[in-house]
């Protein structure tokens, strides 16, 4: 199966400064994939060189198959991107779908109409007059209207109320339940995570941390709490991602590679959103040991 | 913004050009007209000479019109150097270069249209500017840099270059504000030199050598109506120019002389052999030179935009 997105070794640099190193990821079509990761982590850059506004210092990208730098036809007609703070020109919004059914072969127009209508949006308005929310619908009305087979979105929901936030979330699930479109965006609202998402990738500090899907990476990971102790004899067969010791009691959020045998352990099951901030908090993680590979998720080093 | 800012610097320059126009074409179509027509004694009767004289200075407005050199600059200042930067400086090139078609693609359509549309306006500018110099032309010619910056081919030249320059180096520089003040500086930087350095010398000039004589002034030739003098000068019966300073010598050696000789300092110097002489590049040559700046300014447009494109297409922009 061809991945919606593949990354290998992809590299990025802007002078000194690596923006994006080393990211290898597959991330399946039909997946809603989050990208998550402190400010400057390289979630931007990562989707700027998918859609191909950006060329790799090294490695590879591809989507569907095809280089976005070397086969940019093919790749814009599947790709529909919303770029952070959603750019829109001072256009009314009838003029904006204008620009749309000019700009793109495949355009639909009904939908893009439906679309506003249901969340409210005037067409006659100019784009600048409208609430951030309304904004954000039209972006996504016009990425969608392009009818892509994957869809990028660079913190989609940052700067919108929670209103609003959740009414934007729910426009985008609404179109990934009807079209089965491969969705990848760029996040820090943790909250969004565990209803939306079913595929995770945490980056941080230019690296991938964690890739995989999000069942199985709450189902690896575990809490493990008892006795004050330094975690090392656990670190041997599993891999220990967080550890928090208070006088009495460490508390280990550990990536286990089977069952856990030893009874000192009281062992419990974490949210999704323990393992992110686990991570997050942890950005040396992804040096540790390379694990087994585990079907359809990647754990890379 | 800039679209309205175009449309009233032009509407003011066409009032302007037509207010002065008709006023201009009432004062020529009498005895200025005549004048034209006429030459020797005729021409002295009428004081043809003076007349002439007058309606240039009053007709012309060189001082003002020397301004509207800018005005092709203003293609490259609002148009081209805004094209690339502004999307770059609020970010809707992320909406535009991923949309359906490519980033070449986007860049050629509107380089092209907008080409053709600077194309368009400076034709009709062209037009305008001819209308209105006609009187003038028939006096001065058209040869002259005052006729020969706004006739022709070379405006709409000009404007095609400002527009690429502005494209490219918006398209670099990616701020629109200091795309613009590069865009006027490097417009000037080659307009200039053109005019200048390079339009004197397109073609060898023709220099008339005469008898000097006080009474024709310094310009020897026969009819020498609309031709573009460059230099003039006296030169020896060896035909070597006399520098400023040779020529300082001369009059002093003249005015000396004159006490002796009957006739004054000019009989002085006629009688030692010296000669007027003048450079200059004719009339009818006007078509060729148009020719010739025009295809050194439409080069320079097919560079530019050849760059544009290459760079809008080869660069990164996150």
């Amino acid at each position: 199966m061809i991945s919606a997105l593949q990354a290998q070794r992809l590299s990025k640099r802007y002078g000194h400064a690596w923006a994006l190193r080393d990211c290898t990821l597959n991330i399946p079509p039909g997946r809603v994939a989050a990208l998550v990761g402190p400010n400057g982590a390289g979630k931007t850059t990562l989707l700027h060189l998918a859609v191909g506004l950006i060329a790799p210092t090294a490695g590879d990208v591809e989507v569907f198959g095809w280089s976005p730098r070397r086969q940019p036809t093919v790749v814009l007609a599947r790709v529909g991107f919303l770029a952070q703070d959603r750019p829109l020109y001072r256009f009314t919004v009838e003029e904006m779908l204008a620009l749309g059914r000019r700009l793109n072969p495949r355009w639909d127009d009904a939908l893009a109409r439906r679309r506003l209508s249901a969340v409210g949006v005037p067409l006659r308005r100019r784009t600048d007059k409208l609430s951030g929310g309304q904004q954000a619908q039209v972006a996504l009305a016009l990425a969608l209207a392009k009818r892509p087979e994957l869809l990028l979105l660079d913190e989609p929901a940052a700067s919108l109320d929670p209103l609003a936030r959740r009414e934007f979330m729910e426009g985008l699930m609404e179109a990934v339940a009807e079209d089965g479109l491969t969705v990848v965006f760029s996040s820090h609202v943790l909250a969004d995570l565990e209803r939306v998402c079913d595929y995770l990738v945490i980056l941080s500090a230019a690296h991938v941390q964690l890739a995989g899907d999000t069942d199985e990476m709450v189902a690896r990971h575990k809490r493990l709490t008892g006795p004050r102790c330094d975690g090392e004899s656990i670190g041997r067969v599993h891999s220990v991602v967080q550890a928090l010791h208070t006088d009495r009691q460490t508390t280990l959020l550990v990536r286990t590679n089977g069952h856990i045998y030893d009874p000192s352990w009281t062992v419990s099951d974490v949210l999704l959103e323990d393992v992110v901030l686990g991570y997050l908090r942890a950005p040396g993680v992804h040096a540790l040991p390379k694990p087994q590979v585990v079907s359809d998720s990647e754990w890379v080093p | 913004m800039e679209a309205v800012g175009a449309v009233v610097a032009l509407s003011l320059v066409g009032g302007f050009l037509a207010l002065t126009g008709l006023p201009m074409r009432a004062a020529f179509n009498g005895q200025v007209h005549e004048c034209l027509s006429l030459t020797g004694d005729a021409f002295r009767q009428h004081s043809c000479q003076g007349l002439l004289r007058g309606f240039e200075n009053q007709a012309t407005f060189d001082g003002l019109i020397a301004y509207f050199n800018f005005l092709p600059a203003l293609a490259g200042l609002f148009v081209g150097a805004p094209l690339v930067a502004r999307e770059l400086e609020r970010g809707t090139h992320r909406l535009v270069w991923t949309q359906g078609i490519t980033r070449l693609r986007w860049v050629s359509i509107k380089l092209f249209l907008l080409v053709l549309g600077c194309a368009i306006v400076a034709v009709a500018f062209t037009a305008v500017m001819t209308w209105w110099r006609f009187p003038i032309d028939q006096v001065q010619g058209r040869l002259l840099p005052v006729g020969f910056d706004f006739e022709g081919l070379t405006p709409t030249a000009y404007a095609l270059f400002a527009f690429a320059l502005g494209a490219a180096v918006g398209t670099v520089v990616r701020r629109t504000v200091p795309a613009i003040a590069i865009t006027l500086l490097g417009f000037l930087a080659v307009r200039f030199p053109v005019e200048f350095l390079l339009r004197p010398n397109y073609m060898a000039p023709v220099t008339t050598v005469s008898g000097f004589s006080a009474t024709a002034g310094s310009d020897p030739r026969a009819d020498g109506r609309g031709d573009w003098i460059l230099q003039g000068g006296l030169m020896d019966s060896t035909h070597h120019r006399l520098s400023n300073g040779e020529l300082s010598q001369l009059y002093s050696a003249a005015s000396n002389g004159a006490a002796n000789t009957k006739g004054g300092a000019d009989a002085y110097i006629q009688a030692h052999g010296y000669l007027s002489y003048v450079d200059f590049q004719p009339a009818n040559r006007f078509w060729t030179f148009q020719g010739i700046e025009a295809a050194i300014f439409l080069s320079l447009v097919v560079l530019l935009l050849g760059f544009t494109v290459w760079w809008v297409r080869a660069r990164s922009a996150g």
